[in-house]
């Protein structure tokens, strides 16, 4: 059972690229399910997912990478002993950090039976300044880039070409070694190339 | 039903950054239309967003909901821009109710704040296109 993190702060379009990676990698015959993460225990995500006909765990109630870490693990143990997917979707909250996320799941490895690929973080060139500028926010979107195997820069199609290189200038410099992806959900660039990372990347503990 | 999550309790990353959940249900005199659905889900997202920043919010993160009725289901949200609100999903029927959840996520305001404006902003658009919220659970 392989985990997959698609990380990345608020509005970034994970549950967009989720809903269209899902069917890519099952459309090649794998088994997937998805855990999302809401702030706020009214979810909204998980019943957009499951809208489009894909298996949905919600979890509410607070952040997996610290308030409700523990709810994650046994909803991973769950689904390891029920429908026994062969890759788990986790998309956590906005505002989670990833790096958090991955090290409960490797810790909890021997519970769930879990291997790890690769923790995929979008981030909006629509808003490369805003997010990199208020503090707070900057220590949160920096954390996350920086936790980040691979880096998906999202909304393309709404960038112009001098911000989407600005966008990549600003994320190399914060994550020297991430693949960074360009994509777009509303033409389809980049997806192909995420998809096959997902399957065929493994990381190490 | 509503929510009230206490995010930046533990964790330095969420400080600053407030959200409001709520479900409720949504009735009108006479059916609405799936195209009036679509300007009710969109000016609801507007409405919200708008008045985070006109309260000082730094950045409106999310807003997003969803509407579902017996033959369709919306979702809307905007990010950053009030007009940038986003519609899609299944039309379905024009319906006389429907159920309504709204999630704001808003970095520089108040938990508070981003409560009051999230129920005022539900209120007053609801208000607006003729409907009525009925009670907090379907």
């Amino acid at each position: 059972m392989k985990i997959v993190q698609i990380a990345g702060y608020l509005g970034s379009g994970k549950t967009t690229l989720i809903i269209a990676l899902s069917r890519k990698v099952a459309e090649a015959g794998m088994k997937v399910a998805i855990l999302v993460n809401d702030v706020g225990a009214v979810p909204v995500d998980g019943k957009v997912i499951e809208e489009y006909g894909l298996t949905v765990k919600d979890i509410g109630g607070g952040c997996i990478c610290c308030q409700v870490a523990g709810t994650m693990i046994r909803t991973l143990e769950t689904l390891a002993k029920g429908p026994k997917p062969e890759m788990i979707i986790i998309e956590p909250t906005g505002i989670a950090v990833p790096e958090s996320i991955r090290q409960t799941v490797m810790m909890n490895a021997g519970k769930t039976g879990a291997v790890l690929g690769p923790t995929i973080v979008l981030f909006d060139t629509t808003r490369t300044d805003k997010l990199l500028t208020y503090d707070t926010l900057k220590r949160l979107v920096t954390t996350q880039i920086r936790d980040a195997d691979i880096v998906a820069l999202s909304k393309v199609d709404l960038s112009s070409a001098d911000a989407t290189d600005h966008a990549e200038r600003a994320v190399r410099e914060l994550n020297q070694t991430a693949k960074i992806i360009r994509l777009s959900t509303v033409t389809g660039e980049g997806l192909a190339v995420l998809a096959d990372q997902m399957r065929e990347v493994t990381v190490q503990a | 039903m509503t929510e009230f999550v206490e995010l930046n309790s533990r964790n330095p990353v969420h400080d600053d950054i407030n959200s409001y959940g709520m479900r409720c249900v949504v009735t009108a005199a006479k059916p609405v239309s799936a195209d009036e659905l679509r300007r009710f889900a969109a000016e609801l997202m507007t409405a919200i967003a708008s008045a985070c920043i006109t309260a000082g919010a730094k950045d409106v993160s999310h807003v997003k909901a969803f509407i579902e009725h017996d033959t369709g289901f919306l979702h809307a949200d905007t990010v950053g821009n009030p007009d940038n609100a986003k519609v899609e999903g299944r039309n379905g029927k024009p319906a006389e109710s429907f159920e309504l959840v709204v999630n704001s996520v808003i970095y520089g305001l108040s938990a508070h704040a981003v409560r009051e404006i999230t129920e005022s902003g539900i209120n007053k658009t609801a208000g607006l296109f003729g409907l009525v919220r009925t009670h907090a659970e379907k």
